[in-house]
């Protein structure tokens, strides 16, 4: 950052000029050093040049050493002055990270077809491409080398998952589950259509001085398993995806592992990490588990068990389908959570470890015979109903190793509980003096209706753009924290041209899923309050806020 | 423009534009003599004079209302005439008059410039034209200064 000679303003070197020409004066008194001199024009004004651009530098500098200025205008310090300044309170600034994840490819057929390492895979905008070439083949074909993916059927479509990075760092690139893709390119001859397959991951922006600042206040934190702060330090420090931490401990009213006769004896601490700004959507198919089968109503109850790396952090089980091209989703009548190996901590019973890395999820889900069916996954046609019936010992006895019916699961988790939780028992870093369990924060998913009044001619806009600043500027707040509806409008302003107006009110609305996954809804025009039930464990200290573009509604009335 | 043998006690510049002390017409030259040539009194001026009337208007980024159109005009073929010639140089000439007497503070006589004559111009050669000016100043002194100007 430097100012040109010619951009140098004229007062600044002019002032520049009567300081060194007085400086001069003093030695040297008859030097003739008036305006239009030689010796002024030539010289002092050359030098007046050059000590204005050092002492713009100078001031950039001290500038960019206060952490004052800095606050005041982050745009406009020198960046390797601000990344040295903080690298004094252990803050390190991040280059960003490209997302990953899965796409889903739809085929007209199961002829093996490749794609190529270079194709350029285009969704909402952004560009992805192949982490490797790939080869799509049909299970015939397949002998799972690393780079072989398997075609399946699902109904009428052929379908593969292929592994794609971003081409660029930056959170814009952590797509949403069932975003399609807009272009692949080149594509192979029997491609019909692609989208995201489970939500991608992993993208991060580079910091900018705004959020090196931020990071700062953690940085100069004591960086041990005690008090809030501290253990937010800690966490942040050792995983830098991590969007915020809440701790529960002693003589909080919503902590309860350290209750003895009511009355609370320290030494358990709950943390509540946000690991990321909105759940994963994770979709993957499952073979669950033919419980039973109706045969007066024709239905059947499977069961999926997930296991602990699939329960670690589970929210919600959003839908269960036969076929990926399916609308809604089987009725799921029970979602039942259980402790595993929960090793040395001390957990009286599952309530007190929802959300956990320890949670296990089982749910159980009834289908229709006609739509089990479609799950039919053997080589053999499906059965009608009576010799289904009549073979049911023998279906309940083999579906497992068979693989009869596979199912498509969509779940909502936070990543990265487990890692954390090995973290904090790690004996070189856990505390001495409290027993830590990690549990995702209680969610609230929420929704956000805006309805905003165009006056006629104005021009379009890009609503998706629009969508994505909301969600990050709601996803932004931290625990404790409430969510004005102010702030939001603001962004909506930010990002709309003129001729646009919020009419007001907006509307937030949230479901809180508790530990006991009993749910309560929230409501708010005004600024949308972290909820407070201490009898099932719910406080601002471990409650958290997501949203989600496509839960925004924005409208647009022309008038 | 000589070079002042005797600078005690004057303000000084450097001297960047030269004739010798001969009688009647010389071209200024411009550019450096040797190291430490110094000018003062009015010779000083009719430089000062020289430099502000041949520097193009806006070619100095800290100054920007410093110098003048007219080397642009007469290089770019809208003085034709004489007459156009003596029209332009009037026009700058109060605002050159203007700077040097805001320059300095109660200068001495013999730099305080009452007055500026274009006596001639005439072209030397096919690329080279010379007005002849004659400055004139409170102590009386007058200097007939010839400034070339090359028009390639």
């Amino acid at each position: 950052m430097e100012t040109s000679l010619a951009q140098q303003s004229s007062e600044s070197v002019f002032a520049k000029e009567e300081l060194i020409i007085a400086f001069i004066q003093e030695s040297f008194p008859s030097l003739d050093m008036s305006p239009g001199t030689v010796i002024r024009d030539l010289v002092i004004r050359l030098y007046a040049h050059l000590e204005t651009r050092l002492q713009e530098q100078i001031d950039l500098a001290l500038i960019s050493s206060s952490l004052l200025e800095i606050s005041k205008n982050p745009n406009v310090v020198d960046e390797e002055q601000v990344e040295r300044l903080l690298s004094n309170y252990n803050v390190v600034k991040s280059e960003g990270a490209k997302a990953f994840g899965k796409v889903r490819i739809f085929l007209n057929s199961s002829n093996s077809v490749f794609v190529d390492a270079n194709a350029d895979i285009v969704i909402n905008d952004i560009t992805f491409n192949p982490k490797e070439a790939f080869v799509l083949l049909p299970a015939e074909s397949y002998s799972a080398a690393p780079n072989q993916r398997l075609i399946t059927r699902s109904g009428t479509a052929y379908t593969a998952l292929i592994d794609v990075v971003a081409s660029t760092t930056g959170s814009e690139g952590n797509m949403r589950s069932g975003s399609l893709v807009a272009s692949l390119s080149p594509a192979p001859a029997t491609f019909v259509s692609a989208k995201v397959d489970s939500d991608f991951s992993g993208g991060q922006d580079a910091d900018d001085n705004v959020a090196l600042l931020a990071k700062m206040r953690t940085g100069i934190v004591g960086k041990v398993f005690g008090g809030r702060e501290h253990i937010k330090a800690k966490l942040k420090n050792a995983f830098p995806g991590i969007m915020d931490v809440g701790s529960v401990g002693f003589l909080d009213p919503e902590m309860k592992r350290d209750l003895v006769n009511g009355v609370h004896s320290g030494g358990r601490i709950d943390i509540f990490v946000k690991s990321a700004s909105y759940p994963s959507r994770i979709q993957e198919q499952v073979i669950p588990k033919l419980v039973s089968f109706n045969s007066v109503d024709k239905e059947g109850l499977f069961e999926i068990v997930f296991d602990e790396n699939k329960s670690s952090g589970l929210y919600i089980v959003e839908s269960i389908k036969a076929l990926l091209t399916q609308l809604g989703s089987y009725d799921i009548v029970s979602d039942v959570r259980a402790l595993g190996n929960f090793g040395n901590h001390y957990i009286e019973d599952i309530s007190k470890s929802a959300f956990s890395a320890y949670q296990r999820v089982t749910v159980k889900f009834t289908v229709a015979f006609d739509e089990m069916v479609k799950a039919w996954s053997l080589s053999d046609p499906a059965p009608d109903i009576s010799t289904f019936i009549t073979d049911l010992a023998y279906y309940i006895d083999n579906q497992q190793n068979l693989g009869i019916f596979k199912f498509y699961v969509e779940y909502l988790k936070l990543p990265d509980l487990q890692e954390i939780q090995a973290y904090v028992d790690l004996a070189s870093e856990r505390s001495l003096s409290a027993d830590m369990l990690v549990h995702a924060p209680i969610p609230v998913l929420s929704s956000l209706q805006i309805r905003l009044l165009k006056k006629t001619g104005s021009s379009n806009f890009d609503l998706a753009k629009l969508k994505s600043a909301l969600t990050s500027k709601f996803n932004s707040y931290g625990f404790g924290e409430r969510i004005p509806g102010s702030a939001l409008v603001h962004t909506v302003y930010e990002n709309v041209p003129e001729g646009y107006t919020v009419d007001l009110p907006i509307h937030m609305y949230g479901v809180v899923i508790n530990p006991d996954l009993s749910k309560d809804v929230i409501f708010s025009s005004d600024a949308l309050q972290p909820p407070t039930i201490y009898e099932k464990g719910v406080s601002p200290n471990n409650v958290a806020f997501f949203l989600e573009s496509d839960m925004v509604d924005v409208s647009i009335k022309e008038c | 423009m000589t070079v002042s043998q005797n600078y005690a006690g004057r303000a000084v510049d450097i001297c960047v534009l030269d004739t010798s002390n001969k009688d009647g017409v010389e071209l200024i030259n411009v550019g450096f003599l040797g190291s430490g040539s110094a000018v003062s009194g009015p010779y000083k001026i009719v430089q000062k004079f020289a430099k502000f009337l041949l520097t193009d208007l806006g070619s100095v980024p800290a100054e920007p209302n410093y110098g003048t159109d007219f080397i642009r005009r007469l290089l770019g073929g809208q003085i034709q005439t004489i007459s156009e010639l003596r029209i332009r140089f009037f026009q700058e000439l109060g605002e050159i008059k203007t700077y040097i007497a805001n320059s300095v503070e109660n200068p001495p006589a013999d730099e305080t410039l009452v007055s500026v004559q274009l006596e001639d111009f005439s072209n030397v050669s096919q690329d080279d034209v010379v007005m002849k000016l004659r400055f004139t100043f409170l102590d009386q002194s007058t200097i007939l200064a010839p400034v070339r100007i090359s028009t390639v």
